[in-house]
Parts: structure tokens; sequence; C-alpha cells
């Protein structure tokens, strides 16, 4: 991190996989393990840093999350809290996908986990015929294999319908 | 955000077809699998934020799912399996075996295991044995072992071992080879010790512990408890002393340096020697029955001389009651030197002028604590109840005339006040300034204004009945199952001490009244329930093609106040598919008592269970508390969906909606206010007031049999041993009704002794009823 501090001004170009650039404070990229090893490893901050994987309306989310947190003071924890769960409310399952391959692609791990919990929190408690429904996951199980599943983990389908 | 620079000149990018056809495969949205084609680590990452049970039901939602929960590393697996009844069917240890079977090669981090069943050593070693080789950290067993479990050795040498915490009624074996190098909480609960060597070699085995509890251990085996531990930092020692006599009698010695936390619930009868506990920051001492004065004084002075640079000091009022009994009244020359040297403040609640408190206050006069103050708060003080009222009613006041600035709907997310709330019940008293402040805080934001003038939504409709009922729950599940036409095949069964409320409510919910079963009891059984006659009753209705339905357990019945045994009685409940209800309504709330919560022993094992707060608990008639094992039975009893009652809340599962636990729609104010009302109590009433006054209720039942012992033809219903049986009966009794079917052949002579007896006359019954059957 020693580096963040010496050269606090400097900047670096990203650019998002449909070719928009983002001009970013180092010290705010430096929230991403991805880009930290990428700087370490002497990859020059002139250049411009494809991120092939994540579009630009994700990039820009991806971004403010970082400065929000690169920005705030530890001593504002509270405050960092009430962003984060304010930053995911409404988000529609799409945008909230796409946030979590690119927290997972960049391993920004505080974002990472906030989505991952967002999603869980999805599931959670719901039978698993509406999560079916939320994600679009087709259910490609005979009825005898799926009525073999649940009889097997009868413990966790009890009182599920 | 950092700057954003618009450069849609594709020249400049090199690679953008390639991205262009990346991004596209990652167009999220209508009608795609996107949570299937996550990668393995998110997809863990997110099942990682899941209960087990979630995480495992994830396996039918497609074949790919089918395993990908085998790898979650944190394993809680509590038995929910009862109440099917049927024990061919697979059993939850089964199910716990494969769990492990199927386990992928990643860590376990932490494993609980919670279970009702008898288990075998071999079995749970095995699960053992496969957590260790995924380097548990944290370990959580709370098991039944049908015979002396012999844990495996490797166990006792685990490096990667953080927490361990086990339940057991058995004996725990220590090998002469134990070394928990990186084990920092231990918690045994109901464990006992072989010996005082191998218990003192476990405690000096683990050289970083900071955490130690032992709760309700069974001491007899050792003469000596030395803990010496220098790392510890929060000691917890737990015991139902009243109960079971000089069962903690040996001589207890803690050596830990830098102990901050302490908190100590046991006997005066046993022997305390504090050492070197010099960073001491808070200390909380329970001491109970102090029926062997000269003793108790040394005791209590002897462990709080041991506390000596303690800031905050909470003692039950026995405690204080263990100075009581110095020759000399209070000699000052003895007083603990927590009190001149580190204590600033104490607090004296429910003052009520003993000796022991005013001795107390006498300290505070002669400048004993350090620049200190004794604040006493007597919740029944006419000035503080003036006080106190004043601040509601300015509270109250200024609601309503400010009601129109609050925003008329809830600004929080459901489940936000869990996450607010402390773990525990505080164990000294807050002021009530500081309960209305988090009111204003936490409560006031969550509430939907009703009363605003900017409030134009549907009104709240009249509950007709307030309260649920487990037994619609049962009746509904076992329809389900049987067909809705077999309702007149269903059997209720209770003892014939039971309350004529179970009858009725039986009768609500659409069972043939014939078909409640008032199994008889005796007086050689203190009127309890024996599960044998259960068993028969179950039975003889099988062979008929009636079907076994509820069980109504009663812990101090109406008639006699019997107590039926809950443990024996859930097992047969449970072997015939009934659901086993505990009903508390009379004494539960004496179970806030450690030493009473022995009557409901086994309670694990029953479907619901309720108690009427309003009994014990300083709250105004009714209110009713149900725990409800499955709460889902409930919810598929009662529930319903409308349209007009749908709500974003509701559909998240974040909260509970009353309307599908109960027969009205909305709860009355009062169900609410009461659970709210019960709060405030909680914390400022303190909970020496509710530890008091079942006990103080049990010492007046003792004095009236004192009383009456002289009287040799003067007959016990309920035997000497069990004490709380007679605590609802002579406590606050201003009417004797006496049944002639309960007392049989000894009803001539207490009508006699009635009739000639001063000493019950003193007693000032204000109306005596007999009823001859």
């Amino acid at each position: 991190m020693a580096s963040s501090i010496e050269n606090n001004n400097e900047k670096l170009t990203l650019k998002s996989s449909d070719g928009e650039e983002f001009l970013v404070e180092k010290h705010v990229a430096l929230q991403s393990t991805l880009l930290q090893n990428m700087l370490d490893s002497d990859c020059s901050s002139a250049d411009v840093i494809p991120l092939p994987k994540i579009d630009a309306r994700t990039l820009a989310l991806v971004l403010g999350y970082c400065k929000k947190h690169a920005d705030a003071s530890s001593s504002k924890q509270g405050e960092l809290n009430s962003f984060d769960s304010e930053f995911l409310k409404d988000m529609d399952m799409g945008a909230l996908f796409n946030l979590v391959l690119a927290a997972n692609f960049m391993e920004i791990k505080g974002l990472l986990d906030i989505a991952a919990q967002k999603i869980a929190d999805t599931i959670k408690d719901k039978p698993h015929q509406e999560v079916r429904e939320i994600f679009h996951v087709e259910n490609d199980y005979t009825p005898e294999e799926e009525a073999a599943v649940r009889e097997e983990n009868r413990w966790a389908f009890e009182g599920f319908p | 955000m950092g700057e954003r620079k618009r450069q849609r000149d594709d020249s400049v990018n090199p690679h953008s077809s390639e991205n262009i056809e990346l991004s596209e495969e990652q167009i999220v949205g209508d009608g795609n699998d996107i949570i299937s084609s996550l990668p393995g680590n998110v997809i863990h990452h997110i099942l990682s934020f899941l209960s087990t049970k979630d995480a495992i039901r994830t396996s039918i939602l497609s074949t790919k799912w089918e395993y990908l929960w085998t790898s979650i590393c944190d394993i809680d697996l509590n038995d929910t399996f009862p109440w099917t009844g049927k024990e061919e069917e697979r059993s939850f240890l089964d199910f716990v075996d494969r769990v492990f079977l199927f386990h992928d090669a990643s860590d376990i981090k932490s494993l609980t295991i919670n279970s009702l069943e008898l288990v075998t050593s071999s079995r749970v070693n095995s699960w053992i044995s496969a957590s260790l080789r995924h380097n548990i950290e944290e370990l959580n067993l709370s098991l039944r072992w049908k015979a002396q479990p012999v844990l495996p050795c490797h166990l006792f040498t685990c490096q990667s071992l953080v927490t361990l915490k086990l339940y057991m009624n058995w004996s725990l074996k220590i090998p002469s080879l134990t070394h928990f190098s990186n084990l920092k909480t231990l918690e045994l609960s109901h464990v006992t010790f072989s010996d005082d060597n191998s218990t003192q070699h476990l405690f000096s085995s683990c050289p970083v512990l900071q955490e130690l509890a032992l709760v309700k251990c069974g001491w007899k085996n050792l003469k000596t408890l030395m803990i010496c531990i220098p790392t510890l930092k929060r000691l917890t020692i737990e015991d139902e002393a009243m109960w079971i006599r000089g069962f903690l009698s040996c001589v207890t010695k803690i050596y830990a340096a830098n102990l901050i936390h302490l908190r100590c619930i046991s006997s005066l009868e046993v022997d305390f020697r504090l050492y070197d506990l010099s960073s001491l920051v808070d200390a909380s001492i329970g001491l109970y029955d102090n029926s062997s004065a000269e003793d108790a004084t040394h005791q209590v002075l002897g462990l709080l001389s041991g506390v000596v640079n303690v800031q905050k000091l909470s003692i039950t009022s026995d405690t204080l009651e263990g100075f009581h009994y110095d020759e000399d009244g209070y000699t000052l020359g003895r007083v603990p030197s927590c009190f001149s040297s580190s204590l600033k403040t104490v607090c004296i609640a429910y003052f009520s002028e003993t000796a022991a408190e005013m001795w107390f206050i006498s300290l505070e006069a002669g400048h004993d604590l350090k620049n200190g103050s004794t604040r006493v708060l007597n919740p029944l003080d006419p000035e503080e109840f003036r006080r106190q009222g004043q601040l509601i009613i300015d509270f109250l006041a200024d609601y309503y005339k400010n009601i129109e600035k609050y925003p008329v709907r809830s600004q929080v997310e459901p489940g936000y006040l869990s996450s607010r709330l402390p773990d525990s019940a505080p164990l000294d008293p807050e002021p009530i300034e500081t309960v209305m402040q988090d009111v204003e805080n936490h409560i006031i934001p969550g509430i939907t204004h009703w009363q605003s003038p900017n409030y134009f939504a549907y009104f709240p409709a009249t509950a007709s009945i307030a309260g649920f009922n487990g037994r619609n729950a049962a009746r509904d599940e076992v329809l389900n199952r049987v067909g809705r036409e077999s309702i007149v095949k269903l059997v209720i069964y209770g003892s014939d001490q039971t309350h004529s409320a179970v009858q009725k409510a039986a009768r609500i919910a659409g069972i043939n009244p014939e078909n409640f079963r008032a199994i008889p009891t005796t007086k050689d059984n203190a009127f309890g329930l024996i599960p044998d006659s259960l068993e028969s009753a179950i039975l003889s209705d099988l062979a008929v093609g009636l079907i076994p339905l509820f069980l109504c357990a009663i812990i101090g019945t109406t008639s006699s106040t019997a107590v039926d045994p809950v443990g024996p009685l859930s097992n047969v409940a449970r072997r015939y598919g009934v659901w086993d209800h505990v009903d508390a309504a009379q004494a539960g709330s004496a179970f806030i008592c450690p030493m009473f919560r022995h009557f409901i022993d086994g309670i694990e094992g029953a479907d619901s269970f309720s108690l009427n707060a309003h009994k014990w608990f300083f709250t105004n008639l009714d209110c009713c508390c149900l725990w409800v094992k499955d709460p889902n039975a409930l919810i598929k009893a009662l529930s319903t969906n409308p349209e007009f009652l749908r709500n974003k809340a509701t559909e998240s599962y974040q909260v509970v909606d009353y309307k599908d636990c109960q027969i009205g729609l909305s709860r009355r104010f009062r169900a609410s206010y009461e659970a709210l009302a019960s709060a405030p109590e909680l914390r400022s009433g303190e909970p020496p007031k509710f530890l008091g006054l079942p006990s103080a209720s049990v010492g007046l039942a003792e004095l009236w049999m004192g009383e009456s012992k002289d009287y040799n033809d003067l007959h016990s219903l309920t035997p000497v041993a069990n004490l709380l049986d007679r605590v609802p009966v002579f406590y606050n009794m201003t009417h004797l009704v006496l049944h002639s079917e309960l007392f049989g052949d000894s009803f001539g002579v207490m009508i006699d002794l009635l009739e000639n007896s001063p000493k019950l006359e003193s007693l000032n019954f204000e109306e005596v009823r007999i009823y001859m059957n």
C-alpha cells in the first residue's frame, strides 16, 4: 500500500467491456486486489487497463463503491454501513449479478460480501418454487428425481411445501 | 467516483470486438438463469451467507445445484425431525451421517449438532474425526449419549480448534495427552468431572484460553476445583444450587490475573477462593440459599474480598443477605475492600428496607464507598411512580403534539430492531430515562403512525379472538395427511387435573368432545400424568382406529397444582406422532429462576410451550406467551392471502405476519402493548425482582408447611420435595377450595382440621368452599 501514499494524486485509466474509459484516482483503484496486484507487478499506470468482463454501467457502480470506501476513514464505520445498505437497495437482479461478478473479478472483498449477502437474503426462507421463479432456474429434475432429493434432505425441507 | 470520460473511439481499443462479445455473454435479466452460471466460488460465497437449512434446500433447484451445498463451511444441524413420529423413517442422525459423507474436501469452519435422539460414541466420533480432518475451528455438540462417551484422542490435541462447547450428561474423560494449543473458548455444560487432577490438567492444557464457562456441571468427584488460567478473560460458573444441596461443595480456587468478567451463580455453601484477580472490571454474583447462616457471611465476604478492583458489581439480594448473619450486626471492620476502594456507585433495586439493605446504606453514610453514592430505586415508591408517570405522559403528549411531523410509514427495513437488541437482558437496572431514549431512537422510527392526520390507509380491523393455538396447527397437519373428513377420529390427551379451558379449546377446534381423554391420576404420583397411562390410552385408541392428535402436559394444574413429567411424556408423544404441548400457564414464570428449571427437564422435546406472563411477571391480565417449535405449522393452518393484505415486508419473509398465527387480522393493541411493556419491565425491573418473587413465594409456602406440620393428620397433596407445587396454592391464597375427590379418605380429616384449628383460622381465608362429589 506504500505506493498509494506516495502517489496519492496519480490517476489511472480503466476501460470497460463496452469501451468506456474511466479515470480513477489510484488510492480508489487500490480497493481492488486485482488492480493492486497489477500495479505492484510493475504495470505502468500510464497504460489503459482493460476490464473485459465489466460493462460501463457496472464499472461506474463499482468505482462509486470504491471511492466511498477509499475516502472514508475507518472511524466512520457506521456511515459506511449505511452507505452499503443504501447502495444495493432497489437494485434489480440483473445489475446485482453484474456487480457480484465484477466484485469477484476485481477482487473487492467488501463489495463481494454485500452483494452475495443481498442475493442470499433473496433466497433465505423462501420455498424453492419461488426461488426458481425469481432467478429463472429451470427445473431439470424428473418428478421422481425431485422427490428423491427432497426425501434425502428431508431435514431441510421440514415446514416447506 | 473516478472521472468518467467518454471515449467512444473504437480505434483506440484494439480488443473492442472481443470485449463486446464477452459483455453480451453476461447480459442478464429477462428469463436467463444467471445464478446457476455464476462461478463456483461466487455460488459458495452466496451459500455461506445462508443458514445450513436454506443452503441444503438449494439442492432441489436443479440438477446443477444438487451437491453445491456440500462445500458449506459452517454446518449447523438442529434436530427438528420429531413430530412425524414414524420411527422406521430416516432419522436425524442418519442425515448428519449423510452431511459428512457428502462434504467435499473444503474446510469445515464450524460444526453445531443438537439432537435429542440417543447417540453412540462410535457415531459421534466419526463426525468429530471427519470435522478434525477438515480443520474444524468451532465445535459445538449438544447430544445425548446412550452410554459413557469416549471421545477420540485426537480431539484433545487438535490444533485448529478455537472454540469447544460440549453439553453431555456424562463424565468427561481427559486423556493424559491433552493440548488445545489454540483453544480460546471452552464451554462445558452438564459435564461431570472425574477427579481433581484430570480437571486441573484440562485447564492447564489450554495455554491461550480466554473464555471458560462451566454450566451446571457435576463436581461430586472433586475435592478442589482449581482454575488457574493466566490468559483467562471471562469466567462463568453457573449451578442449580438449591436443588442439589451440597452438590457443588468442593473448594473452588480461581487464579486468573487477566480476568475481566466474572459471573458466578452458585450456592452459598461453595467455598470460593479468588486469588490475583487484579484485572477484574465487572463481577456479577448470585449466591442462593443462605440456610447455613454462619457460613454464609463467611462465604460472601470471602468471595467479595477477592474482587478487589472491580468497578461494577452486581449482586442479588440473596447475596446481600449473606451479610446478615454476623454476630454484631454487620461489622464494618470486615467490609470487603472493593466497597471502599474501587466501587463508586451501587444500585439497590427493589429496596424494601431489609436489615441488610439498611446496613448497606449505613456504609455509605460512613463514607466507606469511595466518593460513593448509593441510589435507591424502588418501583413501588409513590414519588418514583409519580416521576416516571409524568415522564411517560410528557412523552405521549409530545408525540401527539408532533404527530404530523413523523413520516406516516415506517422508515426502517423489516428486522431492523433485532440487530439493535443486546444479546441478553441487562443484569443491572437502567434508569427509565435510558429506556425512554431507546424508545425514541429505536421504536418510533419503526412505527406506522396511524394517528397521523396524513394517514389515509385502511382502518385497523377489530380482532375478535386474540391469541393462537397450537391445537389448530396440529389438527391441520394431521388432517392434511389423513383427510379432512377424519376430524371425528382425532383424540386429545390430558390428565384428569387438566383445566377445562383445554377441553373448551378442543371443541372450538372441532374435536369430538368424546375424544378428550382425561387420564386418571393418583395421589401416589402427586397427581402428575403417568407416561404409561398415556401410552396405554393412546394404544387403545389406535386399536379402535382413532387418531391420537394432541397431548396437553401441564405444569401446575388449576385444581391441584400437579406437575406432569414433561420429558417422559414427550417421549411417548413423539413415539406416536402426537403434538406435545406443555402448558405452564400457571407456574411457567417461575422458570426464570434456575433452581426451578428442573421441572421442565426434557422440554426440548415439546412442540409448543405456553406460560402466562400475568402470573409472576408483573404484567397485566392477559398476556399469554406461546413458543412454537415450528411456526410454519401455525402459519399453514391459519394463513390467508387476499390482495388487500399483501405487502412487501411480509413477502420478503423478514417479518412475522401475526394475522397468519391467529384468528383476527390484526392484533389487539393490548397484545402488542404487553410485549412492548414487558421489555422495559425486564430492563428497569431488574432481574432480582423477577428471581425474587417466585423464591419469596416458595418461602411463604415453606412457612405455611412449617406451621401446619404440627397437625399429624393434615395431608399434603404433593410431596414435600415438590416445592413449586405448593407455591401457587399457598401464595396469595385467600380462598381455600377443597375437592372431596382429591382428598379421598383424608377428606373428613381436613374438614375437622378446618373447624378446629386456630392456626389455620389465623391464615384469614376470606372464603372456604367445599365440593363434595
